[in-house]
């Protein structure tokens, strides 16, 4: 069975990119493909130029990309949050100062340095996402891919992963994949891939890609409600210019809408 | 009816690891109610409906079931269990037979039935779930997709014949439109008989569509509890316990905030719509 079938697309480094498609799109299959957890049958993945199939740089490829899995729980090893995010780095052999100072830094960027000698099992999901992705930094990675890392966290816990991808890509130039079934998260990416039967189908900016109702609709996903309303509101007669895809976007279009239309 | 009296649970109680889960929580919940049960992580929500069909026995206080004490000595706990049932969330992982058929029909086998009443019960089933068991009765459960598996379980939960259908996160993990028919299958559920539906979920847009009264847990207490419309218009209370509300609702606020005389307390993109045109026809 076919689970991707011909992809060809680059992502540039420090991009933000959110990869949605139905189940069975191939989304995940395309994750895993990133970092050689799994090796194309046909076709290749470059990654900063190291090619995924050649057994000799798998190790420099998944330091360069750091994969979240959708259970917290499914990914932390020790039984202390520092230990967690030292396992990575002690790994490659690095001298305990300079494990101790990437443990330090990849704390603050995921603002958990309160918890460093907390149990991770006794976290939040969305703490525990958090220093999921504190020991992919402590790897210093070019590029981290969430598949589905929001999926069974609370509002709060999502808004605190997402708020981090946010902050760890603009201040930090993190490259971002982040593969979801959320439109409205999707939407906070500066670029939207749409997979269905295993291609590219759609690939351009949140407000490109969310424009394409028919075509998402066919590919079995949604628009954010936003764009619903954004929608609904065209067809009565009251068109917003600028595509707005988040709350505060659609509130600021409509307040000049109606700041327009008053006497 | 389901009527809990200032129950408390305290896991590991006595241990260094114990840790409060409920303290001290009373609700009733009327036959033929689809409730909506939110709240942060932690707040206690999965405790509380384990401990409807008792498989959670409270530290303190008790769950009665039309007005039997389901913890009393001489209960009927196996009834109980048949009657208010509980999908867990991911139960496509505890699939284990080797046809969908053979699947649904394990529940209500153990229930002692004659084989012709756990036939028509899994024929039932499976097309209440929008399966149809001449084409799905004989294949594998695990050739099917993540929604058709999902189905497959719910299937084996209705094929027990519950008159309390409790979901924990029903729709993690679906896509869009998975999420959808999924939603649309438990209003047809709850639309065809007298079932009684609770809903957990982290989703608010998914409570707005299905639950008619919202119950919010925090610290494992009884946070609001109310019709839809009324808790989701207490934007900040929710805000505050970090569950927010509706993005249309969301909407609406931030229009309301903004000095656009919007009503607050809608909750469909249709109501929003028709508000949003009627304010702007007066602006």
């Amino acid at each position: 069975m076919a689970a991707l079938d011909g992809i060809t697309l680059t992502v540039a480094r420090g991009e933000y990119v959110a990869i949605v498609g139905a189940n069975g799109s191939g989304k995940s299959t395309l994750a895993k493909c990133l970092n050689a957890l799994l090796v194309p049958t046909e076709g290749k993945v470059l990654v900063d130029g190291l090619d995924t199939r050649d057994p000799a740089a798998v190790w420099q490829v998944r330091q360069r990309v750091g994969m979240v899995f959708q259970n917290p729980d499914n990914q932390l090893v020790a039984t202390v949050v520092e230990e967690d995010l030292a396992f990575g780095p002690e790994n490659l052999g690095l001298p305990s100062v300079e494990i101790r100072q990437r443990v330090d830094e990849a704390l603050r960027a995921v603002e958990m340095e309160e918890y460093r000698h907390h149990a991770p099992h006794l976290l939040s999901g969305g703490q525990k996402q958090r220093v999921a992705i504190a020991g992919i930094l402590a790897m210093r990675p070019m590029c981290i891919v969430l598949d589905e890392a929001t999926a069974m966290l609370d509002p709060l816990g999502r808004t605190e992963v997402l708020r981090t991808i946010d902050r760890l890509n603009r201040d930090e130039g993190v490259t971002i994949v982040h593969i979801t079934h959320a439109m409205d998260e999707a939407s906070l990416a500066r670029r939207v891939v749409a997979l269905g039967g295993g291609r590219v189908v759609l690939d351009g900016s949140p407000q490109e890609v969310f424009a394409q109702v028919e075509v998402l609709r066919t590919l079995g996903l949604g628009v954010p409600p936003v764009a619903a309303l954004v929608r609904a509101l065209d067809a009565a007669g009251v068109r917003l210019p600028g595509h707005p895809l988040t709350v505060d976007e659609l509130g600021e279009a409509l307040h000049r809408f109606a700041a327009a239309r008053a006497p | 009816m389901i009527e809990t009296r200032d129950l408390h649970h305290v896991y590991l109680e006595g241990t260094p690891m114990s840790a409060v889960a409920l303290r001290g929580v009373s609700l009733t919940i009327r036959d033929g109610e689809r409730v909506g049960l939110i709240g942060p992580t932690g707040s206690g929500k999965s405790t509380l409906v384990q401990t409807f069909n008792a498989l959670i026995r409270p530290t303190r206080g008790t769950v009665f079931v039309d007005g039997v004490d389901i913890f009393a000595p001489k209960a009927d706990r196996r009834r109980i269990r048949q009657q208010v049932a509980l999908l867990f969330q991911y139960p496509e992982q505890q699939l284990f037979e080797e046809t969908v058929a053979r699947d649904v029909s394990f529940g209500p086998r153990n229930l002692g039935l004659p084989e012709e009443e756990v036939a028509s019960r899994v024929d039932d089933a499976l097309h209440a779930v929008g399966l149809d068991p001449g084409t799905f009765g004989s294949r594998s459960p695990f050739t099917l997709s993540g929604g058709e598996m999902r189905r497959v379980a719910l299937a084996g939960v209705l094929a027990m014949a519950p008159r309390v259908l409790i979901l924990d996160e029903p729709t993690a993990g679906l896509d869009p439109q998975g999420k959808a028919e999924f939603l649309r299958l438990i209003h047809h559920l709850h639309a065809r008989g007298n079932l009684t539906v609770i809903l957990i979920t982290h989703s608010m847009d998914e409570v707005a569509q299905v639950a008619e009264r919202v119950i919010v847990l925090n610290e494992g207490l009884v946070a609001m509890d109310g019709p839809t419309r009324e808790v989701f218009a207490r934007a900040d209370d929710l805000e505050r316990l970090h569950l927010g509300i509706p993005q249309t609702a969301q909407v609406l606020h931030r229009l309301r905030a903004r000095g656009l005389p919007v009503r607050t307390d809608l909750l469909t993109l249709e109501e929003a719509r028709d508000e949003i045109l009627r304010v702007l026809g007066t602006a």
